[in-house]
């Protein structure tokens, strides 16, 4: 019965090339709260898709593992429920590789790819084949580029799935970028970029935000990239793209649903063992960590908007080395959502904001840690004033108790269980950490890991990165609104630990 | 496997507790998951019609959990966390639902709270207020966007003068005007025995499920059946509606009356409005770049309708290519081979609706609600099945017109015009309004 975190909506958004479906429901299908499919108005599939990212908890996981001669990865999980199977490559690309000069290319690339091949001429035939198959771009097919990952999916009926994995493989070994489907394509992402731009909210949390926390490196968290970078792309930086990340010893298959194990190996090996492998990329372009922010800085922007947004954001652990960390603040997430935990009772019961909230955003090169309230313009300098007095009790280890932590360790393994219901959420869910960890033992040992991390633990985590640590500081306000008076509100701290409005 | 052999409502049973309608599907185990899903959906029929008050059926829904006669607010959200449990209630023009999943062995925990929820919850003042300017929060909020302007104005217009304005979240306006009263009023018109409908997905057995509804819902008061409306709103298809906004592109939406999912129309024009949705991403946005999201689409209420929509910095451009393409249908036929393949992907969705248990109770729950009964739940495809082009040219011609046609953001010029052009209204007239 909770309101989801508008904060995690906007920070989760993938980019998502098929098709973003605005339509009602054409026969009666699951539209539950928080979890449809489908939305009655455009980009509720991609943002509800996205929110889960909180990896499965089960430690019985039955996935198999094979690796192929070119080092291609394939996970297979069986799932006889229903006569369908999702079809799912993940590619270590997205944000994270991208310097200035190519900073929303990997986005780019992931609309070409459902374009012409050296099968497939045209993204007219691309999509025909796909009909021919019974797959409907957007609930059943669709992609995802985030920060650390690029995913492309579709889920279909299973006796169609020789075809469908010969038609993935044709997609991602080779593309032909042709001339004229770029110059249309770059058209296509920057329509999505004047969408992302109408939306105040979204612009305040990943690009005001984020390029204060990751100023030296913003483009490597900044998915969807530059308009003039898009505009200005070539066939050439495409096929760049593609020998550098696409290749298979950077990739991992994912095949999760009702399957023949006798004809599905023969069909993955027969289409993806020919594809290439190549030089791994991050030896010879290791990725830089993102730099510890060095001051607190603070801003406020006015905007046409109803309500203030104020938002307090750390730097966090990395996902994948720093694991009990990085559990460790999924489980504040919850523990702050409880309604009996003071950040609800003495921000949102007293009224001073009408929503607030924790949200952790898993990564492997630096998780940022939001602290965030949505207020009314009257009530904004006092909500945010009580959520820093907030955070620092948290970061000094009060307000966290036993009970609260042991409900959240429970609720977490609960839930997993719902993870595995549906084929396709699952596969995406893998993937996801796949990209970021290069490997599953992230998710397989979620649980057991999440098990063994004691109170102590758990609070040593939250003085780590959170007391004394410098932070980004923002307010998105109505127009016309005085800035939030950052200053003010901390003014227990020393005064070179601030900078004003920078 | 195919759709024969994979049956919905093979297992199904109805019968009833205390003359309260259930619908149970005992399932097997899910495959690969040790613990077992169960998923139940507690109907109330009858939405707005239910009160006269725009926004009081979110405000009921969002109340029920705040407080009930032996459970704080804290206690409830203490237990759903702990056990895992997503509830979730809201209200629809047309029926209130809570959904809950969790695993059967927490539903001894889980249940008695949920029996509160719906027999005594305690609407506390001052919880209500808190609610209120929650929601009046997210009704400002509303306006930030033009996507969530272009929603908002068109069920304005679409509906204006019908029941339906009064939307469940309702305005900025009336929310005000919600008290204590009126949910409780609201309380003994939905959850009373006469009105509910119980639809359990999951390993319950038949004697379980009897014994667990009858201990936690047996002693819900007798009431009134909710008569449901059926008149179909009268909608203003002369002008344009204009709502300038300032924003990098602009958002053009028009909607059109629809049959209900019963109606022997139904079946055509799901596919019909399908083709187009294929037709306009191909045409709108692949071949001419004019847009990143184009679409057409259609509803599945019992006041239904469809509509075509589109975002664009050329939109009399976009809004010209799509008309022309409904026109084409209107004229044209498409192929059978065409309306088969369309059949197949409804098949590729059809499965994938019925992969988790909450989607299976909905989907029954909706076959209810629409008064068409669960048994027909398994009947679409097949019906989709008998569908030809002479039924979707008909049904092309018959329903996509006399259309609500809104436009929010910086431009609307030249689209009144376009339309006009193509004979889907009369005057190029605009209408336009600032956005509150």
């Amino acid at each position: 019965m909770k309101k989801i975190s508008s904060l995690g909506i906007c920070l989760l958004l993938c980019a998502c090339a098929a098709k973003e479906k605005s339509q009602l429901i054409t026969e009666p299908e699951a539209n539950l709260e928080g979890q449809g499919l489908v939305g009655k108005l455009p980009n509720e599939m991609q943002e509800t898709e996205s929110m889960n990212t909180n990896p499965s908890s089960f430690e019985n996981h039955n996935y198999n593992l094979k690796t192929l001669s070119n080092g291609l990865q394939v996970y297979t999980v069986e799932k006889p429920d229903i006569p369908m199977v999702t079809i799912l490559i993940a590619v270590k690309n997205g944000a994270f590789v991208e310097t200035p000069d190519i900073d929303g290319l990997a986005h780019l690339y992931e609309h070409m790819f459902f374009k012409a091949n050296e099968q497939v001429p045209s993204q007219a035939e691309f999509i025909k084949i796909l009909d021919e198959m019974g797959v409907e771009l957007g609930p059943n097919m669709n992609a995802y580029t985030s920060t650390e990952s690029v995913r492309y999916f579709y889920t279909l009926q299973s006796r169609y799935l020789d075809r469908g994995i010969e038609f993935l493989a044709d997609a991602v070994k080779a593309p032909k970028f042709l001339q004229d489907e770029l110059e249309n394509e770059r058209k296509v992402v920057i329509g999505e970029f004047d969408r992302y731009e109408a939306s105040p909210t979204q612009v305040f949390y990943q690009k005001d935000v984020m390029e204060k926390m990751f100023s030296t490196y913003f483009t490597r968290k900044n998915t969807i990239g530059s308009r003039e970078v898009i505009l200005a792309a070539t066939p050439e930086q495409m096929h760049s793209i593609q020998h550098r990340f696409y290749i298979p010893n950077n990739a991992a298959l994912f095949i999760v649903g009702a399957y023949d194990e006798a004809t599905l190996w023969p069909s993955i090996e027969r289409n993806f063992g020919t594809w290439e492998a190549g030089q791994d990329p991050f030896v010879q372009n290791p990725i830089p960590e993102h730099p510890a922010i060095n001051e607190t800085q603070t801003f406020t922007k006015n905007a046409e908007v109803q309500n203030a947004n104020v938002v307090q954001a750390y730097q966090g652990p990395k996902q994948g080395i720093d694991n009990k960390e990085s559990i460790s603040f999924d489980l504040l997430s919850i523990m702050l959502g409880l309604e009996d935990s003071a950040f609800q009772k003495e921000l949102v019961h007293s009224g001073l904001a009408s929503n607030a909230g924790f949200f952790s955003w898993s990564q492997r090169y630096t998780s940022p840690l939001f602290f965030n309230l949505e207020a009314s313009s009257d009530k904004a300098q006092v909500a945010y004033a009580k959520m820093k007095e907030l955070i620092e009790r948290l970061a000094n280890g009060q307000d966290i108790n036993e009970k609260d932590f042991e409900t959240a360790k429970i609720s977490t393994e609960v839930r997993s269980a719902y993870d595995r219901e549906s084929g396709q959420h699952y596969a995406l869910g893998l993937a996801d950490v796949w990209s970021s960890t290069g490997a599953l033992d992230y998710y397989t040992n979620y649980v057991s890991l999440m098990k063994s991390i004691t109170l102590d633990e758990f609070k040593n985590s939250l003085r780590k990165y959170l007391k004394d640590q410098a932070y980004v500081g923002g307010a998105l306000v109505p127009e016309g609104q005085a800035p939030i008076d950052f200053l003010l509100a901390q003014k227990n701290l020393a005064p070179n630990q601030i900078e004003e409005g920078k | 496997m195919s759709e024969q052999e994979f049956d919905l409502t093979r297992g199904v049973v109805s019968f009833s507790v205390k003359e309260m309608p259930v619908i149970l599907n005992n399932t097997g185990p899910i495959h690969d998951v040790s613990d077992e899903i169960v998923a139940l959906r507690i109907n109330a029929f009858g939405g707005v019609n239910l009160t006269k008050k725009a926004g009081a059926l979110d405000i009921f829904t969002k109340m029920l959990s705040r407080r009930t006669y032996s459970y704080s607010k804290e206690k409830i959200d203490e237990i759903f966390t702990r056990t895992g449990a997503s509830v979730s209630a809201s209200g629809s023009f047309e029926s209130i639902s809570v959904t809950i999943k969790c695993l059967k062995r927490f539903l001894p925990e889980v249940l008695p709270v949920i029996s509160e929820m719906i027999r005594v919850p305690k609407f506390d003042p001052s919880e209500l207020s808190l609610v209120l300017k929650q929601q009046e929060s997210d009704l400002r909020s509303e306006m930030d966007t033009p996507d969530s302007v272009l929603g908002l104005r068109m069920h304005q217009l679409y509906f204006k003068n019908h029941p339906y304005f009064d939307r469940p979240s309702g305005y900025l306006d009336t929310i005000n005007q919600i008290t204590r009263d009126d949910l409780a009023s609201l309380l003994f018109k939905t959850f009373n025995r006469n009105n509910v409908l119980f639809v359990l997905i999951g390993s319950m057995t038949e004697a379980e499920t009897k014994a667990e509804l009858e201990r936690y819902f047996g002693n819900l008061p007798a009431g009134n059946r909710t008569i449901e409306i059926r008149e179909q709103p009268k909608n203003d298809s002369s002008k344009v509606y204009d709502y300038p906004m300032k924003s990098p592109t602009t958002y053009f939406m028009a909607k059109f009356k629809a049959p209900s999912l019963e109606s022997d129309d139904y079946p055509a024009l799901s596919i019909a409005t399908q083709i187009l949705d294929n037709r306009l991403f191909d045409e709108v946005r692949t071949k001419r770049a004019l847009t990143y999201s184009v679409s057409s689409s259609l509803g599945n209420s019992l006041i239904n309708s469809g509509s075509l929509y589109v975002s664009s910095t050329k939109l009399p451009e976009a809004v010209g290519v799509i008309f022309e393409e409904v026109k084409k249908m209107q004229i044209g036929r498409v192929t059978q081979e065409t309306i088969d393949m369309q059949v197949n992907k409804f098949l590729s969705s059809w499965f994938l609706n019925r992969e988790t248990r909450a989607s299976q109770a909905i989907i029954l729950s909706l076959y209810e609600i629409l008064g068409i009964g669960w048994e027909n739940s398994n009947s679409f495809i097949k019906r989709l099945e008998k569908v030809n082009s002479d039924q979707i040219q008909e049904v092309m011609k018959k329903y996509f017109r006399d259309m609500s046609y809104v436009v929010v953001g910086p431009d609307v010029q030249g689209v009144p015009e376009k339309l006009h052009e193509l004979g889907f209204i009369v005057q190029p007239n605009v209408t336009s309004a600032e956005v509150k």
